[in-house]
Order: structure tokens, then sequence, then C-alpha cells
């Protein structure tokens, strides 16, 4: 048992003194691939990237980067992925820690977000997105990828369609696989994926974006405001 | 599908392979040429979902009759108990589909399996146990595990057979496949193949879903990924979900000792030579039986060591190996004996309470488009509307179109006329909203569903 337990000492330091020794080789590595990676045009519709600078650190485990733009899927359609059209980031550095979950920290001097507007169907104290419908595999795709994160994003300057809000911090991370717990400038807001949509419930009210089959087969929704 | 190809094999035109899995490759067709038989008797669907059933209610009762001759009345009891409770297994063995006549076949092969290892001459069953692994296996590919589980159990208790009777298996195994070799080997065009990866997708979900297979929390949501159609447990979803992890808990701790207890009787000295321990004669079938059970279990660890995404269904071979598994461990353990019955009992409870508590439920609100309903619906529609109406199911993932009316010219004109069940009401804000924005309400019931219409005439 002892010598098992020696053995598996061994491997372990060895293992972390190869990384030390070559770990400005592994970041350089690292940088390509991801560089390489987001400059991969998926097609038409999936989202474009576009960035200056954009460094990894092993040592440090950090992603730096000048600007990110994020150009989202130009097409007409209804879905809820299109109610952002354009996100920039710029001079970001984001921090990985491993506790208990994986923890993000991005700061940046300065985000941007353009946004299409939303039309709203009041009942019951609720707000029914008329403009968009929600598909759940949005969500599971980002609950599959980041169902074990928890991410804090933090701006010195956010403009949402262009008009300066000021400083803002964003945390996030998924209580489960249906609900992802927001705090905005210390507002709670969560998103709760439903069979019938994604309900947004802040502490004000409740926001609800249907599912694609609701969205098509209500005809009281005034879908002019797309 | 699988009854017009079943036809075809009464026709005589012999498919090489199933249908194409989710990896994009076909599978075995060997569940086909099993129920061409049971199609001759009669197509009619509801047949054959009650053949499902049978089959896994008389390969219970055979390996429970076996297990009382071979174990004990105790064990065969706590068998029958659990195989008519667990809820997995239960809702599985309620339709028709390729998987659910796995646990028929896996109660021949731990028949097979017990003799093999407790009877002198056991060639014979050593060849019987390899063609149902093949038969299962050709069901559910995922059951491929059972074949280096088999091979190590023959291994660790010298039960290999000759070299000849090993040829002459693989023979036997080449045959069973034959079909679908020679569909890969000479008929499909690999040029045109894109296979979807199902290895190292995920890690998390093969230990979740055999927790859940244990538990049956599954089946306490209304829709789930592989379920036609869940459990409408509102609103007392929590409190199901709650008392089937509690069971299953119960259920991996005892699978845990149970692994714990059979292993301590395996003497490891190196890879080659890997032993049972002497054991007094009299506990000597059940400790046997219990190491090789654990070690088929354990090789579910596959799973999860090339990350394969599996769901409930996929365990399906576990079926009465789980059931016989405690059976066993309540005849080997000596000191703990009333605490592990005990605790049984606490899960057959929950397990049972659930299971009859969801038939009962189905029984009180089906579903509409449920085998034996929907034709009742088609009657009352047309005897309450006319053939220009059409009928839609409102639930919490939308309306869908169900059916029209056949009904003659002389009934009501409903047009468009939407059918929710009472439970999806009062749970769905949304269903209310669109309900009461866009339609009436009418006087027609069927079963638990409410019926409104865009009519408003109708009421």
């Amino acid at each position: 048992m002892k010598k098992f337990f020696i053995i598996f000492v061994f491997i372990i330091s060895s293992l972390f003194m190869v990384i030390i020794l070559y770990a400005g080789d592994i970041s350089e590595k690292l940088t390509h691939n991801l560089n390489r990676n987001l400059d991969v045009d998926w097609g038409d519709d999936h989202p474009k990237i576009t960035k200056q600078n954009m460094k990894v650190d092993l040592l440090d485990l950090s992603v730096k980067w000048d600007t990110l733009n994020i150009v989202l899927v130009k097409s007409q359609s209804a879905l809820i992925l299109n109610y952002i059209s354009k996100m920039q980031a710029f001079k970001c550095i984001t921090n990985i820690s491993f506790m208990l979950n994986i923890q993000i920290e991005i700061k940046c001097d300065e985000i941007r977000i353009d946004y299409k507007s939303n039309n709203w169907v009041s009942h019951d104290g609720m707000n029914i997105s008329s403009t968009f419908f929600f598909e759940r595999r949005v969500f599971d795709d980002i609950y599959d990828k980041q169902g074990s994160f928890e991410v804090k994003i933090s701006a010195k300057k956010l403009y949402l369609n262009k008009i300066n809000n000021g400083q803002y911090l964003v945390k996030y991370y998924f209580d489960n696989n249906k609900k992802l717990l927001t705090n905005i400038n210390g507002r709670d807001i969560s998103l709760t994926k439903q069979n019938e949509g994604l309900n947004v419930h802040t502490p004000e009210t409740n926001f609800f974006i249907l599912n694609r089959n609701f969205f098509n087969n209500t005809k009281k929704l005034n879908k002019s405001g797309a | 599908m699988a009854i017009n190809i079943a036809k075809d094999i009464i026709d005589g035109n012999f498919p090489l392979v199933g249908y194409v899995s989710s990896n994009g490759m076909h599978t075995f067709p060997v569940f086909y040429y099993l129920v061409a038989p049971l199609v001759y008797i009669s197509e009619e669907p509801i047949f054959l979902y009650w053949s499902v059933a049978f089959f896994n209610i008389v390969g219970i009762i055979l390996l429970a009759n076996y297990t009382f001759k071979k174990y004990g009345y105790l064990e065969s009891i706590i068998l029958l108990l659990f195989s008519a409770t667990h809820v997995w297994s239960l809702y599985f063995s309620s339709f028709f589909w390729n998987p659910n006549y796995i646990p028929f076949f896996m109660c021949m092969f731990i028949i097979f399996l017990s003799k093999l290892l407790n009877e002198s001459k056991s060639v014979i069953y050593f060849h019987l146990s390899g063609i149902l692994i093949n038969i299962v296996v050709q069901m559910m590919p995922q059951a491929i595990i059972l074949i280096p589980a088999f091979i190590f159990i023959l291994f660790i208790f010298k039960k290999l057979p000759s070299i000849l009777h090993q040829i002459i298996h693989i023979l036997i195994q080449i045959i069973l496949v034959y079909p679908w070799l020679y569909y890969y080997i000479f008929v499909f065009n690999w040029d045109q193949f894109y296979s979807k990866k199902k290895l190292f997708k995920s890690f998390y979900t093969p230990a979740m879903e055999y927790f859940n297979f244990l538990g049956g929390w599954g089946l306490a949501n209304e829709y789930r990924a592989y379920i036609s159609y869940g459990t409408n447990t509102f609103p007392n979803t929590t409190i199901f979900n709650n008392m089937l992890f509690v069971s299953g808990l119960i259920l991996l701790t005892m699978l845990v000792y149970s692994t714990y207890l059979s292993f301590k009787h395996i003497q490891f000295r190196d890879i080659l030579n890997i032993q049972v321990k002497k054991i007094n004669e009299l506990d000597l079938p059940h400790v046997k039986l219990l190491i090789a059970l654990s070690i088929i279990n354990l090789s579910c660890l596959m799973f999860l060591l090339v990350g394969m995404h599996v769901h409930a269904h996929h365990y399906q071979f576990l079926t009465p190996l789980l059931a016989l598994n405690f059976a066993v461990l309540v005849g080997v353990e000596n000191k703990r004996k009333k605490l592990i019955i005990s605790l049984l009992l606490v899960s057959i409870f929950i397990q049972g309470s659930f299971s009859y508590w969801r038939a009962y439920s189905e029984y009180t609100k089906p579903y509409v488009t449920d085998i034996g309903y929907s034709d009742k619906f088609t009657q009352y529609y047309a005897d309450n509307c006319n053939a220009d109406s059409s009928a839609y199911i409102l639930d919490p993932r939308g309306l869908q179109f169900f059916k029209s009316s056949t009904g003659s010219v002389d009934k009501n004109a409903c047009g468009k006329v939407v059918l929710v069940m009472r439970d999806h009401y009062a749970q769905s804000e949304i269903i209310r909203w669109m309900l009461e924005e866009e339609y009436r309400k009418t006087e027609m019931v069927f079963k638990d569903y409410m019926i409104w219409s865009a009519n408003k005439d109708l009421l």
C-alpha cells in the first residue's frame, strides 16, 4: 500500500513539474488553439466572433483580451437568441478558480450590448413576450456547458443600446437543470425552464417567453413588434 | 414499424438489420424475428402490449420458482415482491418496445447461469447462457457489458469450458449476428456513413440514470427523454420525488454492501489468479450467485468509465438481477438479516405505493392518446361532432393536432375543439391564459379532459 502511495505521489509531482517547466509553451499552444477555434466560421446560423490580442496564461489560470466582438445570428427568426444582436467586451481578463465548482470571474473595462425591442402582453401580473419565443435547447446547451460554473462578470461601463448604464456586476449559477439564478447589481432574477417556455422572475414582476408551439398557436399575441 | 417488419418476415422477406439507432448504425434484427410469431397470431397493438407484460411475468415466475427450489422460500418471496413493485420494471413491462422483452431473457439467463455455477455437467448451460446474452445484446446493444462480466464470472469460478466448446460458442454467436454482419460487410455503403459519437459524452449521466433506475424518480415527471408519457404527479411531485429518492438511496446502500460482502469471498493473488475462497457447502450456492450478480451489476461501471450517454431503459437487463441480488443478500447475511429485510420492505413499500398509485391515476385520468382510449375518444367525437370538426390536444408542451371527426352531418359543427386535462389546466398559467383568451369551455367532457371550442356557439 505504501509503495502504491509513493508511486502515486511521484507521478503527480512529476506531472506538476512538467506543467510548471513547460507552462510558457503550453500557454502559447492554448492561446493558438483558442484563437483558432474562435476563428472557425460555423456558418450563417452561428454567431460570428472577432477578437484582438486574446491570450491564455496557464499558471495564472486566466484568459485576457483587448476586444471581443460577438455578432449574433442575423436572422429574422423570433428565436430568443435573436434578442441580442451584438456584444462587445473591451480590455477584459478572465480568471478561473477551482473550488467545489468552477468559478469564472470576468472583469472588463467596457461591455456593449445591442438588443432588439421586445413587446409584451400583460396577463394577470405576468408579461408574455409577443416578439420572441424560447427554444429549450438554448437553456439546455448552456446548462450542459456551464451547469457546474459560477460566473461573475463585472464592467466599469455597461452600454445597453449605446446608453451608458455605469458600473455593473452580474453573477449567475445554475440552481438545477431547470433554474438559472442571477444577481444583477444586487437584484435577484431567476430564469426557470418550463415545458411552456421560460419564466423570468424578478422581484417586481414575472416575464414569460413562450415555447415555439405556444408562440405560433396563440392568435392573440400582437407579433408585429418583432 | 416493428409490426410491418414482423409481417414481412411472415411473408418470407427476412430483414438483415433493425432500425437505425441514435448512433447512426442499424440495430440487430432479432427482436423482429422473435415477435413475428406474435404478430402472426394477432397484429393488434394491444395484444403486443399484453405480450410484453405476459412474458416478463412468466420470466419472473420461472425465476421465483427456481429461487424457491434452489435458494429458499424467503428469497423467492423477496424476489416476487421486489419485481411486483419496482417502478421502472413495471413501467417498461407495460408497452411494446424492443428492449422491453429483455427482463424475460435475463430471467432465463440467470437461471442458466446459476445452474452453470452449481452443476458439474454444465457445458449446455454455458451455451444457453451465451445465446441468451446474444439475444439481450441484440435488443439493447449497451448490454454488451454482459459479455466481459460473464467471461469473468466463468474465469473466477473456473467454469470456462474446453477450447472446443469455446470455438463452437463463438461460431454460434457469429451465426446469431450473421445477418447484421452480412449487411455491414457486403451491403452497407460505408462512404455515406456518419457516426454520431456516443462515448465520452457524459460521465455524470450513467451514475444518475443508474440511481434513477434503482429509485424510479424519473417516472415522477410527466415529460422526459425516451418516455412516451411519464406521470402527472402535480401537485405532489416533490413528495413523490423525495420518497423515490429515499428508496433509491436504500437500494444503492444495500447494493454497495452486497458487493462488499460478495467480494470479501474473492481472493486476489494476481491478475491470472483470482479465486473464490472456501465456503461451507450450505452457503456455497448463495455466495456463488451473489458474487456472479455483483460482478454483472458492477460491470455497469463501464458506462461511467467510457462516459456513455445512457437512460433508464438501458439498464433493463438489471431488472430481475437486482431483485435476485437483494433476495440472495438476505439469504447470505446472518448478522444484519432483520435490518436488511426491514430496509428492503421500506423500499418495496415506497416503490409499490408509487407504482400502484400511478396505475390508479392512469386508470382514472388516462391520456386520450393511450392505446385503448384513443379509439374510445374517436367514437365519442363522432357521436358529438360532424366531419368538419378537428380535435387538438393542449398540454404544457403546446397545442397538437389529434384527429378529425368522422361524425355524420346531423351532428354539431364543433369546428376546432381543444382537449385539456384538468390537471394541466390547474397547473399551467399559460394554458389557462391561452384557453380563456381564445376558446370557450363546452359542456362536453371525455374522461378527465375538459373540451374547449373556438366555436362560441358550442357551449
